[in-house]
């Protein structure tokens, strides 16, 4: 975890996205190894970098992303836990890019509770978001989860049931343990 | 191409007899007591990955070799010189044959678990390669199904198995260093590239879908594939994961630490990957504390060579008495004079001396005992470098409990204890 900084000196939004965008590579590193600081607020933001055309922005603010989501899961702080839900959330279902997308769904699946179940379970019937959100269904142990993937596989392609069907009995037998 | 693995899992030990034409072969366990081996049969086995490290362990009589690159299995293939391979892209058709008595497994790191779990499903005795698995729950799969299927597991870390890595054990475990506090790995960085991971083709050689397997769907990209897979959280973890399993079995070893149920704490921190779409970090700093008895072990890399005994990659283990540096830990090893020229006292430490990875695996297989780099120690080792990886994406401190297998306090680092798999994957 970086070492908080003097209020005056904690990077902003729009500070980060400046080093982002940065082509010095240790200023990258140094606003990836920062992104916590600035925290959940910066998602949206970050995402617009993502989409854009330059890749090694892009990878930075991927790395970004990844870090403010698993810092706002730490212990101890689940308001900010619900904050970053509900951003990664967002990017589930928005027009951005599948690369985006699928880099969200995946750290729903770390960060996400009862209030990541209905985004995720909305891409199921997604043929090309469908299977990076079962992964992630399955691994938040919430009930919740359960009910969505039984739901989910009334109407799945006959294609997809399988993998709902393994979701389903790998958390079954996980629950027995 | 679908995301999605078409082969039903029906198809394992089910199907073979009407998909494949097979040989009709006594096999060599029927001939001894039921489950083992006659000390002086033949154990017949078969190759399951032939790429790099894979091809040193064909033997000249394999029985059978699979691979998903043809051309892997073509190489691999003029290796046998007594008898005609039986080849495959899938390694359930192996599993499948009675003729076989025991596997090497050298995939891409995310298919060693679900490999041996379903080799000693088939009554396969398994040398898998390291690292022994990719995350912690398989590793506890593999260790459960070593023993419901009692199988021989050996994790082919193979310095369990140097003569020099013997000698600076038993120099260690006697006490010549006094008291052990604290072991410092040094290794060089992970490997990095300026290719950003655009989708290309797939050789007609190569069937993606079977190399990804139970990890999630991803483009091809030749980068991504073969030997550059370690540089990769999904596939290899990076080099702490690749080395750092050799390197950390060394440790354990001579620090009588294979048994450890105590708690441990992990710290870590990196350098992100910034060019190029390699995902582990550029650079790593971990820190293990355990406790009873309190000692610290750390992994840098880059980390700075001793300049009392050099080398690429190695540790020094630092006591109250005297220190002594080990370098490697896979085949090659070395260590100072003082510990080389060691024999130990009448009524000391003695440590199994194994007569080669291989021998010793195979000597297991007939003899029912457990092998020099058992699976589960292999799982207590890779277990480690697992937390290292986890330290690092989380960006935090975590504890561990060896006796419970599972973190503490943290609901997060909890769920990376199993990574769910791609259907029709399934570890049991």
């Amino acid at each position: 975890m970086p070492t908080p900084m003097p209020a005056i000196l904690e990077p902003t939004v729009q500070t980060l996205l400046a080093d982002i965008r940065n082509g010095d590579p240790s200023i990258r590193a140094r606003a990836v190894d920062q992104a916590p600081l600035v925290g959940v607020r910066a998602i949206g933001a970050l995402a617009e970098v993502y989409s854009g055309g330059d890749p090694a922005a892009a990878k930075a603010a991927h790395e970004a992303l990844r870090r403010i989501a698993h810092h706002a899961a730490r212990p101890g702080a689940p308001a900010e836990r619900r904050a970053a839900t509900k951003e990664l959330a967002a990017l589930v279902g928005s027009r951005r890019p599948n690369a985006l997308r699928v880099d969200a769904i995946y750290l729903l699946g770390f960060v996400g509770g009862t209030d990541a179940v209905a985004a995720l379970a909305a891409q199921l019937s997604d043929p090309t978001l469908r299977d990076h959100a079962r992964l992630a269904l399955e691994r938040i142990p919430d009930r919740a989860v359960d009910s969505a993937l039984a739901k989910a596989l009334q109407t799945a392609h006959p294609d997809f049931r399988p993998a709902i069907e393994q979701s389903l009995a790998v958390r079954r037998s996980r629950g027995r343990r | 191409m679908s995301n999605e693995q078409r082969v039903s899992r029906r198809a394992f030990m089910g199907r073979a007899a009407s998909a494949i034409a097979l040989p009709t072969v006594i096999p060599s366990s029927v001939l001894a007591r039921q489950g083992r081996q006659g000390a002086n049969d033949r154990i017949v086995t078969a190759n399951i990955g032939v790429g790099g490290m894979g091809t040193n362990h064909v033997a000249a009589d394999a029985a059978a070799i699979c691979d998903v690159d043809d051309n892997h299995l073509a190489n691999a293939a003029k290796r046998v010189t007594k008898g005609t391979p039986f080849l495959t892209k899938d390694y359930r058709h192996i599993l499948d044959r009675k003729d076989i008595d025991a596997v090497i497994i050298a995939t891409p790191d995310h298919w060693h678990a679900l490999m041996t779990v379903h080799a000693c499903q088939a009554g396969k005795h398994v040398m898998s390669e390291k690292p022994t698995c990719k995350t912690l729950g398989e590793g506890r799969a593999m260790v459960d199904a070593a023993r419901r299927y009692k199988r021989v597991v050996q994790i082919h870390a193979q310095g369990r198995s140097n003569p020099v890595a013997h000698k600076a054990c038993e120099f260690v475990r006697n006490g010549n260093l006094g008291r052990v506090r604290r072991v410092e790995i040094w290794h060089p960085v992970n490997f990095t590239t300026d290719n950003w991971g655009a989708p290309e083709p797939v050789p007609p050689t190569l069937d993606w879908n079977m190399w990804l397997g139970p990890a999630r769907w991803a483009e091809y990209n030749p980068r991504r594939c073969h030997f550059n897979f370690r540089w990769f959280m999904d596939y290899g973890g990076g080099f702490i994961r690749d080395r750092g399993n050799h390197a950390l079995s060394i440790v354990s070893w001579l620090m009588n630490h294979d048994d450890y149920k105590g708690l441990v704490t992990c710290e870590a921190t990196g350098t992100p990957m910034l060019t190029g779409f390699y995902d582990v970090p550029a650079t790593m700093e971990v820190t293990w504390h355990f406790q009873d008895p309190d000692w610290t072990l750390t992994w840098s890399q880059p980390g700075r060579p001793n300049p009392r005994f050099p080398g690429e990659w190695g540790a020094t283990y630092y006591g109250d008495r005297d220190s002594l540096v080990v370098l490697g830990g896979d085949g090659g090893c070395d260590t100072e004079e003082k510990a080389k020229r060691y024999e130990p006292p009448s009524g000391g430490v003695r440590v199994f001396k194994s007569p080669g990875h291989r021998e010793n695996w195979l000597d297991c297989i007939r003899t029912g005992q457990r092998p020099v780099m058992d699976v589960e120690i292999g799982y207590h080792v890779i277990t480690l470098c697992i937390l290292g990886n986890i330290a690092y994406t989380l960006g935090r401190k975590v504890t561990y409990d060896f006796a419970r297998e599972r973190f503490v306090g943290d609901e997060e680092a909890n769920r990376f204890i199993h990574e769910p798999y791609r259907a029709p994957w399934r570890l049991a």
